[in-house]
């Protein structure tokens, strides 16, 4: 019983490590919706930084004090590089479609080591330093924030931890203690919590997002830092350990279902002590499969997807994306696939008459990838999923190309079989079946989960893959894996490099016409209606799963026929030819060049095959070289392995900039010089006459349209001209709008007549094109929303302005920050101090209504904008919520009333404004109002 | 989709024929057609080029041993008059498609005459060597130096992939080191299959001298996962022969190693404690005093052998200190040097395999047990000598000692 206690302890302490990694990762995903694949690149940094800083003189590091070295590494270097990728990268990303925002990530997780390796290099080449990069050091951790050589303490008999693991459980407990303080105790933990929930909210409740999301960053960095630091002692130094402790701790953070950070911690801890049962206690038949137990926490993590998907947040794990333009679509057919036939024409030539065997070979890898980054057009250019596992799935039909075409049978069947082994083209349709067969098997459970869950299931299926099944003798073949004969077909010799090439252009070709074939047809069409509203698409009799599903089964299938060429072109297969590291990598590149469309995949197949060739070929020492005047240390540095893993990174990261990839920018430049020099370019920023009036209609023209203008000077809000729209729709066209102090306006229109448009530019969350917005005097057009809450403009909006997620106490303190306040508004609104620590997206629409106002009503703003405050509200519910407005009134702040229907809101307003198609149709005082002939003319007849 | 159908019934409609692998083109040229083929590429009249492919984190100062020897060679006058170049030797970390890129440069582009050194893990050019009939040299810790005509590792095929061939090395040192073979052993290795295969391997080579086998434990985390708590292996050793520890536990994990053996340490063990690793950056950390290392050539600088070669690495780099990558390097240059010789003049890579698989032996006396071939591209020298970790110094315990080669069940 000791013994097990013991364990348990000592498993608790390497828990810790998890524990720290699982909350980082929790809470960025929480404050930017972030799920940071490469949070272990950012402990790598910061450990490498210690140990550069720490590291004595004599062994080329800086030979700082351990106290002064963990502080810049963990506290300086660590939250500036969060900093660094927050405004760099993330934030850029947080609207993007959850595949770029994953994307993204892995692009860091390749970079930033890279990056960092690079840099030392780079000072090391140029500036004649020596800075240790603890390459080359095997088995040898480096010195830890302990004392070297680490204490041990003896627990009993065959247990003991050393000082290096105490430094783990202390700083992950300080970690844990001072993060819950935070959050829950601190007004930047109500700030983020607030911008977590909804962030359009905590924007018009005065909240900078920006700034919680930046300072979230930086502290999940230092988290990371500590955690780096920490593990190098344990560990080792290289970046591939801190993947794989990230890694594992998803299935901590996945147990805290992404939301709760305390969770995330204390299913960290346990998951450290699980193993260390597992390893003490596992029952010798599951010892005796060779990489069980390795594999244990990527099981977990599969199994616990399934309990990921709490209340809530689902509508915001489906991407919901509007259509890609396509660039070239003005064009024609056939000048469309002009490029590509060139293209195809110009490899085939050059590895015919000028390329010699090695470039054949290096073409031929290409294709092959191309191949497989086809796959990734499927599942994710069309898709719209993540899959982390196509490298898994390239090995799986290696392996059973591998095996076919290897293993001998006691007799033969002509056409299939050759001397009693199988050909190879029948042994690449069974593993294409094979491929799909074991895609649907994954995708089946997490598809309906939505998009991160379908990834993360991937990623597990890839390292159980990895580290159990790929690790069976039967099935790699030992570690010498499986040799892939080339075949012939007659003429037709895949053992000469050139033929193969034909056939692989042949077969890309032939892919990339069934893809297009695949999005033209109904699969495809419907996934299209799928990715731009699955709820829309579903009421209209599209089965998601079933549509997802084919179209992740074609991809995996397609992986696997890809992968029984990646085997040819890379015998012998072994389970470490394609390991799932490198299908992040692929993921990454393939996206840089775009994977909406075929031709994007291909060229990223052969620039990733070709780009690291052509760098070492520039660094190498060949003399005459058209290169020769690279000054050899700069050319050194481009030899590096580091710096093409690096600039792969970075063009993923570079997504944030343009989603569609490379290839859309080159098309979208060359459409718009085939505009310039067509003539037919549209100029921005004019725009389009009114309509002109339908004579037979009735006007309200000989209304003066500036008669509520008139007292101007004691205006708290005034509105000019004002423009605004989404993309390439505009819908208010000059709006004009005067909100006198204390007044009352209630701005009145037919559905889609741009009432909630006209709403967002005045707190800011649409941006206006032309006009200005001033509040109190002061021009705020270009001011974000947060700013002018905090200058007294408070919007709610349409949909209940509260944070569902926050209790109502923490509701209320986002706007009111005393205490005081908080018991004024539970005594103006009892049923609030009785359900004071529910949820807030618990209370009935009246409650929650009253709740938004709440606030408001105890100190009040200078302008209170309301979209629609009674809607979808019994009417005893609404009656509610214009007694609090007359009440806010009363105190003395003006108020805007955006209602569709008339009703309660003339009853309040001294002033109306009718909208009518984007424009103001009429204003006047409410007594003026002629109900009939308004609501007949645009209001529809319900008045 | 009609065009893939068609390509596929065009495919169907041909029959498929794949060369026979048994007899391939490379043993044909070997043969019979030698006087017919002879390729030289990388070879002039007063050069030879090579170039290899390592793992750096494991074997990057195999770097220093192959210039140290080329060096040594060439200041010599070069071998039949011709001096040895290196044209690169690339770092492939670990990973199989890289190696194999590696490999495809240095033939197809560097034209190097010959693979030197090739040592990672992770090897993918097994298939391209056999193909396209390229000799490479090395340390056959990987399968590609075995069953194959072209791959020469300076002590033999180490790991037998079918795990039918092994030797009693490691039991015939431990049975001299303890003075009998009464006594129990612990074998700990990592989580995979191949781990799992070399323990079978050094399981036979001890039970063939009559150890009592404890126990043959592989559940350590296999890289890249490292070992976060070594306490529940610690206790299980601890326990291993009924209840108490064994007397010898034989550690045979890269990574994890010196943390188990810190924790048996920590934990009060006694017996002897076994790693394959000779590493002089591990000296000094914790769990590697007092440790054996088995090694299988000798690391010994007093041998004559070994102290000339640390006289030729210090002229290179004279920070270099001596470690199994180094070593490795050196004696596989030596290796090829040797058989340059024994190729004579006329050097082209038919004649230089004929010449080692026709009863080439390679030995460094009291330092690289003998190798024999073709007989030891399937079996390795059944060789090992054993030092002793005592603070920060490596203290040579048995000299070269050598069994024999046995098979395994």
């Amino acid at each position: 019983m000791i013994e097990v206690l013991s364990l348990a302890l000592a498993g608790a302490v390497s828990g810790g490590l998890y524990a720290i990694m699982a909350s980082g990762l929790v809470l960025t995903y929480q404050s930017s919706g972030i799920f940071n694949l490469g949070h272990g690149a950012i402990a790598f940094v910061s450990a490498l930084s210690f140990y550069i800083l720490h590291s004595p003189t004599a062994d080329g590091g800086l030979g700082l004090p351990v106290w002064l070295a963990g502080v810049l590494a963990i506290l300086v270097i660590a939250p500036l590089l969060g900093l660094l990728l927050d405004v760099a990268i993330f934030r850029r990303l947080a609207d993007a479609p959850e595949a770029a925002r994953l994307v993204g990530s892995i692009g860091v997780l390749i970079a930033l080591p890279a990056a960092a390796l690079l840099l030392v290099e780079a000072i090391n080449h140029l500036f004649g330093q020596d800075l240790p990069n603890a390459a080359g050091e095997a088995g040898l951790s480096p010195p830890g924030l302990g004392p070297v050589p680490a204490h041990r303490f003896v627990l009993t008999r065959g247990v003991s931890v050393d000082s290096d693991q105490v430094a783990v459980l202390v700083a992950a407990a300080l970690a844990a203690a001072g993060l819950w303080y935070l959050l829950r105790h601190t007004r930047l933990g109500l700030e983020t919590r607030a911008g977590v929930d909804r962030a359009v909210l905590a924007r018009l409740r005065g909240i900078d997002t920006d700034r919680s999301s930046r300072i979230v960053w930086a502290l999940t960095a230092a988290l990371a830092g500590l955690a780096g630091v920490l593990i190098a002692p344990l560990f080792d130094l290289s970046a591939i350990t801190f993947h794989m402790i990230v890694f594992t701790s998803f299935t901590a953070a996945v147990a805290a279902r992404l939301r709760s950070v305390p969770i995330a911690f204390a299913a960290g801890i346990a998951l450290g002590v699980i193993q260390n049962l597992v390893n003490g206690y596992a029952p010798d038949v599951l010892a005796d499969i060779s990489g069980f137990r390795s594999s244990i926490p990527f099981m977990l993590l599969f199994v616990l997807l399934f309990f990921v998907q709490g209340r809530g947040r689902a509508a915001g794990t489906v991407a919901e994306e509007a259509p890609v333009e396509d660039p070239r679509a003005d064009l024609s057919p056939w000048r469309r696939r002009l490029p590509w036939a060139v293209g195809a024409a110009a490899v085939l030539a050059y590895g015919f008459f000028v390329a010699d065997t090695y470039w054949t070979g290096v073409l031929n890898r290409g294709l092959v990838l191309g191949l497989v980054f086809l796959s990734f057009v499927v599942v994710t250019g069309l898709g719209g999923m993540i899959n982390l596992a196509q490298a898994t799935f390239v090995t799986v039909g290696g392996f059973t190309v591998g095996w076919l075409v290897n293993h001998q049978w006691p007799s033969t069947v002509p056409v299939i079989m050759n001397n009693g082994r199988f050909t190879f083209w029948l042994a690449t349709i069974v593993a294409v079946v094979v491929t799909a067969a074991v895609g649907v098997l994954v995708a089946l459970p997490s598809l309906r989960l939505g998009g991160l869950t379908l990834a993360l299931a991937t990623l597990a299926l890839a390292f159980v893959g990895d580290r159990l099944v790929f690790q069976l003798n039967g099935v790699r073949n030992g570690s010498r894996g499986w040799s892939i004969p080339r075949p012939a077909y007659g003429p037709v010799d895949l053992g000469d490099d050139k033929i193969l090439m034909v056939v692989l252009v042949v077969l890309l070709a032939a892919v990339a016409g069934l893809i297009g074939n695949l999005q033209r047809s109904a699969t495809g069409r419907a996934v299209l209606a799928l990715r731009s509203s699955p709820v829309a698409s579903a009421t209209s009799g599209l089965d998601p799963v079933r549509t997802k599903l084919v179209l992740f089964a074609v991809s995996a299938a397609l992986a696997g026929f890809a992968g029984a060429f990646f085997a040819m072109v890379n015998s012998p297969m072994t389970n470490t030819s394609a390991p799932p590291l490198l299908g992040l990598v692929w993921l990454a590149v393939a996206v840089t060049f775009g994977i909406r469309r075929p031709g994007g995949a291909i060229v990223a197949g052969l620039v990733y095959s070709m780009f690291p060739v052509v760098l070492t070929g520039i660094g190498s020492n060949w003399e005459g070289a058209p290169w020769s005047w690279i000054p050899g240390s700069v050319r050194d540095l481009i030899g590096q392995p580091e710096l093409a893993a690096m600039l792969f990174g970075l063009g993923a990261v570079g997504l944030a900039r343009q989603p569609d990839g490379v290839l859309a920018d080159v098309g979208h430049a060359l459409r718009a010089r085939r505009l310039a020099r067509a003539g037919t370019r549209s100029e921005p920023g004019t725009h389009p006459e009114p309509p002109p009036t339908d004579p037979t209609q009735p006007t309200l023209s000989e209304i003066p349209a500036d008669r509520g203008s008139s007292a101007r000077g004691s205006m708290v809000l005034e509105v000019r001209g004002v423009y605004a729209g989404y993309g390439e729709v505009e819908v208010l066209h000059g709006v004009d709008l005067d909100v006198p102090l204390g007044g009352v306006v209630a701005v009145l229109g037919a559905n889609g007549a741009g009432k909630s448009t006209l709403a967002g530019v005045l707190a800011g969350t649409v941006a206006a094109r032309g006009g200005s917005v001033r509040l109190g005097g002061r021009d705020v057009t270009d001011e974000p929303p947060f700013q002018r809450a905090r200058e007294g403009l408070l919007l709610a909006p349409e949909a209940r302005g509260v944070f569902p997620g926050l209790s109502v106490t923490d509701n209320l303190a986002v706007h009111l920050r005393s205490a005081a306040q908080r018991h004024e508004a539970e005594d103006r609104f009892p049923i609030l101090g009785e359900r004071r620590h529910q949820a807030a997206g618990l209370l009935s629409g009246g409650e929650q209504q009253l709740l938004s106002l709440a606030g408001a009503l105890v100190d009040p703003p200078k302008v209170f904008v309301a979209d629609e405050p009674s809607l979808g509200l019994a009417p005893m519910a609404a009656e509610d919520v214009f007694t609090a407005l007359a009440e806010l009134r009363d105190l003395g702040c003006a108020l805007v009333l955006i209602e569709e229907q008339a009703g309660g809101a003339l009853a309040l307003a001294d002033t109306v404004v009718v909208m009518d198609l984007g424009r103001v149709a009429w204003v006047g005082p409410t007594a003026e109002v002629d109900l009939d002939r308004l609501g007949a003319t645009y209001l529809g007849s319900g008045v | 989709m009609a065009g893939l159908a068609a390509a596929l019934l065009l495919l169907a409609a041909c029959s498929e024929s794949v060369k026979d692998d048994d007899a391939s083109s490379s043993s044909d040229t070997d043969g019979t057609e030698e006087p017919t083929t002879r390729t030289t590429r990388g070879v002039t009249d007063d050069s030879i080029l090579v170039g290899g492919t390592v793992y750096d984190l494991y074997y990057g100062d195999a770097r220093i041993g192959v210039e140290a020897r080329l060096k040594e060679a060439n200041d010599a006058g070069g071998v039949h008059g011709r001096t040895i170049e290196i044209a690169d030797i690339a770092n492939d970390n670990n990973e199989a498609t890289t190696s194999l890129q590696n490999v495809q440069r240095l033939v197809e582009q560097e034209e190097v005459f010959a693979l030197l050194p090739v040592m990672s893990g992770g090897f993918g050019g097994g298939d391209f060597i056999v193909d396209n009939n390229i000799p490479t040299f090395g340390w056959g810790t990987h399968p590609a130096y075995c069953d194959n005509e072209n791959a020469f590792g300076f002590t033999g095929c180490v790991t037998d992939p079918s795990l039918k061939n092994g030797s009693n090395a490691l039991g015939t040192i431990l049975e001299e080191q303890l003075g009998g073979s009464d006594h129990t052993v612990a074998f700990v290795g990592e989580d995979n299959d191949s781990s799992k295969g070399g323990i079978a391997l050094l399981t036979a080579s001890v039970e063939d001298k009559g150890f009592d086998v404890v126990l043959a434990d592989t559940s350590l985390p296999a890289p890249p996962d490292v070992l976060g708590d070594e306490s529940p292996f610690v206790t299980k050793i601890m326990s291993a022969d009924d209840g108490n520890p064994p007397d010898v536990v034989y550690l045979v994990a890269t990574l994890s190693g010196t943390k188990l053996a810190a924790g048996l340490q920590g934990a009060g063990y006694e017996g002897m404690i076994i790693t394959p690793s000779y590493s002089p950056l591990l000296l000094g950390s914790p769990g590697y005093d007092e440790v054996f290392i088995n090694t299988q050539f000798s690391m010994d600088p007093d041998v004559p052998a070994n102290a000339a070669m640390l006289e030729s690495v210090a002229a290179v780099d004279p920070d270099a200190k001596l470690n199994l990558a180094v070593a490795a390097g050196y004696w596989a240059t030596d290796f090829f040097v040797a058989a340059l010789e024994a190729t004579g003049e006329d050097l082209t890579v038919e004649t230089l395999l004929s010449t080692i698989n026709d009863g080439f032996t390679y030995e460094v006396p009291d330092v690289v047990g003998k190798s024999t071939w073709p007989e030891n591209h399937s079996a390795s020298v059944p060789c090992a000598a054993l030092t002793k970790v005592e603070g920060e110094e490596f203290v040579p315990v048995l000299p070269l000692t050598c069994g024999e080669n046995i098979e395994v069940e």
